[in-house]
């Protein structure tokens, strides 16, 4: 128990004095670019949750990144296996692959708003396209690697095709996949981001820039911290359920290793 | 183009594991230039149908973008803003490697700092790094400072965070052997640590460096600052559709130059190593 106590105050320590020393460095500022921490909490509370910008502003953006990304994951995940059964195949493709890959996703929101408009299946495709790439290569690497003597043994054993597809060769790929999912999840949340600093009505990132760019600064400042805190909470998400699905794995089991994490 | 062996992620904990061995029968040279030859031409055809289909006002045919490509090459606009770009992406990189490689490297090689940190550069490497671009643009307006603070933050995470764990998988045997035999601070920091950490910091680059060009693209995109995005968004705006797309071409080709740069100075630097001697490695 004081063990756990220790290792917590150990954890806790630097946060806590970072933020209390940004409570304190900006307890009087005047600065209009740096308001009170107190003043940013308050404002946080005030236009997110009794305002109700959340369901205003925070939903929107969630559907949209879980629909892009849901869809890069059900896209990725099936066309790397295809891919990685396939090494013909895949090395035919490989320089087309690797071009598209290379593109920085933001790249063609631009052209995204040319080909479909700014609606909300612009930014759906814009996630979808941005955060394919890393799932694909990750699937295709994570299939091609199987332990040849573990291929050898469902061979020997008779198994049938889908058995050996599904119960050997996805779940010995399952790490590598989901890294490439977990790059995945930060480009999509970039992408949802910038796809709405750029012409969209709602959606947090078109609160923050457009609160910036009216001079509410605290107003931004609530805004960023709302961001940093999903992007915790969602990264959390993350992280439980890729423990849930490598239960199984010996680097898991032997208890998280939060370095491996990026 | 080089065949290519993955190699397996290196997992905490795991023990070493064998690379994996080449059983794959790869494919002959002739067939390949065969059949990436198909695959090209059918991505091309594919290009050119879709534009059909779609019109060129949505999706230019392939000729459009290279006559606009081949025009844009002429601009000095265009080399500017090329120039531009890569040079923020480059400052951002180095300087996310001067800040994240030596402070985890520090960090790493102490426990009790290894625990304090750990929270704190989680809750901050989760941020999403775009989400600075509002404060970045009102200190320093859009220009290649906020763009280079919004790589900087992007970018030194996976550095700092590769660093620390590439010092907290020193061999320790290796560590005992040192201290054994007496080396100094000095060497034992040249000698033993950097080289077994030198792996990990390459992947590190690697994330780090695609993360920088993406937030470079980012800054011109949403921050006005010059460069490639700005172009891109600039021609959307103008409608000069095929121009757009030969601005994305070139951002890709950026892309896949500093992917081929940044595999390349592994091959170099690690030529060691037996992830670079055994197999010939591109992941």
């Amino acid at each position: 128990m004081s063990s756990y106590v220790g290792r917590l105050t150990l954890e806790l320590w630097l946060p806590v004095v970072l933020v209390a020393l940004w409570w304190f460095a900006s307890m009087n500022s005047t600065s209009a670019f740096f308001p009170p921490l107190r003043r940013i909490v308050q404002d946080t509370v005030d236009v997110w949750f009794i305002q109700g910008h959340i369901s205003s502003d925070v939903l929107p953006s969630l559907t949209n990144l879980l629909f892009g990304y849901a869809i890069a994951l059900t896209v990725g995940v099936a066309l790397g296996l295809l891919l990685g059964l396939m090494p013909r195949l895949y090395d035919a493709l490989e320089p087309e692959l690797e071009f598209l890959r290379a593109v920085p996703a933001v790249a063609i929101l631009p052209v995204a708003i040319i080909a479909i408009g700014l609606g909300d299946d612009m930014r759906i495709t814009v996630i979808a396209f941005g955060s394919f790439w890393p799932i694909l290569v990750n699937t295709v690497a994570g299939i091609r690697s199987t332990d040849p003597v573990v291929k050898d043994v469902a061979t020997a054993f008779g198994l049938r095709p889908a058995t050996r597809l599904f119960s050997v060769r996805l779940p010995s790929a399952a790490p590598q996949i989901l890294a490439g999912a977990r790059t995945a999840l930060s480009i999509a949340v970039v992408l949802i981001l910038v796809s709405e600093m750029s012409g969209a009505f709602r959606g947090l990132g078109n609160f923050v820039l457009a609160a910036q760019r009216n001079f509410a600064i605290t107003d931004m400042w609530s805004g960023m911290i709302i961001l940093g805190m999903l992007g915790y909470l969602v990264n959390i998400i993350f992280r439980v359920v890729e423990s849930q699905i490598l239960r199984w794995h010996p680097a898991y089991r032997e208890g998280a290793k939060w370095v491996t994490s990026q | 183009m080089t065949s290519r062996q993955t190699v397996p992620v290196i997992m905490a904990g795991s023990r070493p594991r064998a690379w994996p061995r080449s059983t794959r029968r790869v494919p002959d040279v002739g067939h390949r230039i065969v059949w990436r030859t198909v695959a090209v031409v059918a991505t091309f055809a594919l290009w050119q149908f879709s534009s059909a289909v779609l019109g060129d006002r949505v999706v230019p045919a392939p000729a459009q973008v290279f006559r606009a490509l081949a025009s844009l090459v002429t601009t000095a606009e265009f080399w500017t803003a090329l120039l531009t770009t890569v040079t923020s992406t480059l400052l951002g990189l180095l300087i996310a490697v001067a800040l994240g490689v030596p402070l985890g490297l520090v960090v790493g090689s102490s426990r009790f700092l290894t625990a304090s940190t750990r929270l704190s550069a989680d809750f901050l490497r989760t941020i999403p790094p775009v989400t600075l671009i509002p404060l970045a643009l009102l200190l320093y307006g859009p220009s290649i400072a906020m763009q280079v603070v919004l790589i900087v933050f992007g970018s030194v995470w996976p550095l700092f965070l590769h660093a620390i764990y590439a010092v907290r998988e020193v061999d320790p045997i290796m560590r005992d052997v040192s201290a054994v035999f007496r080396m100094s601070t000095w060497s034992r920091w040249v000698n033993i640590t950097l080289p077994s950490s030198a792996p990990f910091l390459l992947t590190g680059l690697r994330v780090a460096s695609t993360i920088a060009l993406l937030l470079a693209v980012a800054a011109e995109l949403i921050g006005n600052a010059p460069g490639i995005g700005l172009e891109i968004a600039l021609t959307q705006m103008g409608a000069q559709v095929a121009t757009a797309y030969a601005y994305v071409v070139v951002a890709a080709l950026l892309g896949v130059v500093l992917n081929l740069v940044l595999a390349a100075a592994q091959r170099c630097l690690l030529f060691w190593h037996p992830s670079v001697r055994s197999v010939d490695v591109a992941s």
